[in-house]
């Protein structure tokens, strides 16, 4: 599994910023894409999974879900509230998920990373011959 | 003060269903008057059981339900408490209220799909004991090492 290690420093830390250096904060490619899902709104376990699997070759299903999601809260990087209980799930509440603050300066810090990475392999592409 | 009446159903694998009669309050509660539940745990003995609970606002809640189970939900109706809130019957299941919300919906959608009650109790209980083995086993390992980080949100 590719982990990212982000150069964000955790909330916990964030008082004593100047002080310290920042601590990175690893990120599974898993966990990325729940945060790129959530970037901007507010979704529910299913609605993830959904906007995951369009177009994945491996299904994700609740077994890989739910794990990242605990992950990515101990971790501050997403934040959830209760939903208002709903018919077609028995009176049983969902949980919403969103991207907070950390999440998406993490998520930035890696998509930069991987922009870098695509142009150093494009120049080095380049200078074999575009092979 | 009761708002509506609903219908129960008990519905075993093997697709035999029965159905009863309960009172759901205007706070969602449910009150169960089955108090033959117990002739029926007799009867199916320690077959599992799916069950499901069908209101008329279609509010729907399907639980595997063990005998022993069956027999605690049976105490706690027949105990002091006589109102059983939804909440508390999903939780006699080990798995938390939103993702027994999402099974909700997931079983929805597998009854649009069109697939045969065999496949549907399959997928399901696949689904269930996924869940079992996510949140009892692997997240409280993993939340060994991971912060505590609880950040609800009340907004």
């Amino acid at each position: 599994m590719f982990v990212f290690e982000a150069n964000v420093m955790p909330a916990k830390k964030k008082k004593n910023s100047s002080d310290k250096p920042s601590k990175p904060i690893k990120i599974s490619a898993i966990d990325q894409d729940i945060l790129t899902v959530l970037l901007g709104r507010e979704l529910y376990g299913l609605e993830i999974l959904d906007q995951l699997n369009l177009g994945r070759p491996f299904e994700l299903r609740f077994g890989s879900l739910y794990p990242a999601l605990n992950r990515l809260e101990k971790k501050g990087l997403v934040t959830w509230k209760w939903g208002d209980e709903v018919d077609e799930s028995g009176g049983a509440r969902r949980k919403y998920y969103k991207v907070s603050g950390l999440g998406a300066r993490t998520l930035r810090e890696v998509q930069q990373y991987r922009a870098g990475l695509a142009r150093r392999a494009d120049g080095g592409a380049s200078a074999w011959g575009g092979a | 003060m009761l708002a509506w009446l609903g219908v129960l159903m008990v519905e075993l694998l093997h697709g035999e269903v029965r159905e009863m009669v309960f009172e759901v309050s205007a706070e969602d509660k449910v009150r169960f008057l089955l108090l033959d539940i117990d002739a029926i745990a007799m009867l199916l003995k320690k077959r599992k059981l799916l069950f499901f609970i069908d209101a008329m606002d279609k509010s729907n809640i399907q639980v595997y339900v063990t005998v022993n189970e069956l027999k605690k939900i049976q105490s706690c109706i027949l105990s002091d408490e006589p109102r059983l809130p939804l909440i508390n019957l999903l939780q006699l299941c080990k798995v938390p209220e939103d993702s027994i919300a999402e099974l909700g919906i997931l079983f929805r959608r597998f009854k649009e799909s069109d697939c045969t009650p065999w496949i549907l109790c399959l997928r399901l209980l696949k689904e269930y004991l996924t869940l079992i083995w996510v949140f009892l086993i692997r997240v409280r390992i993993e939340n060994i090492w991971l912060p505590s980080g609880d950040r609800q949100t009340d907004d």
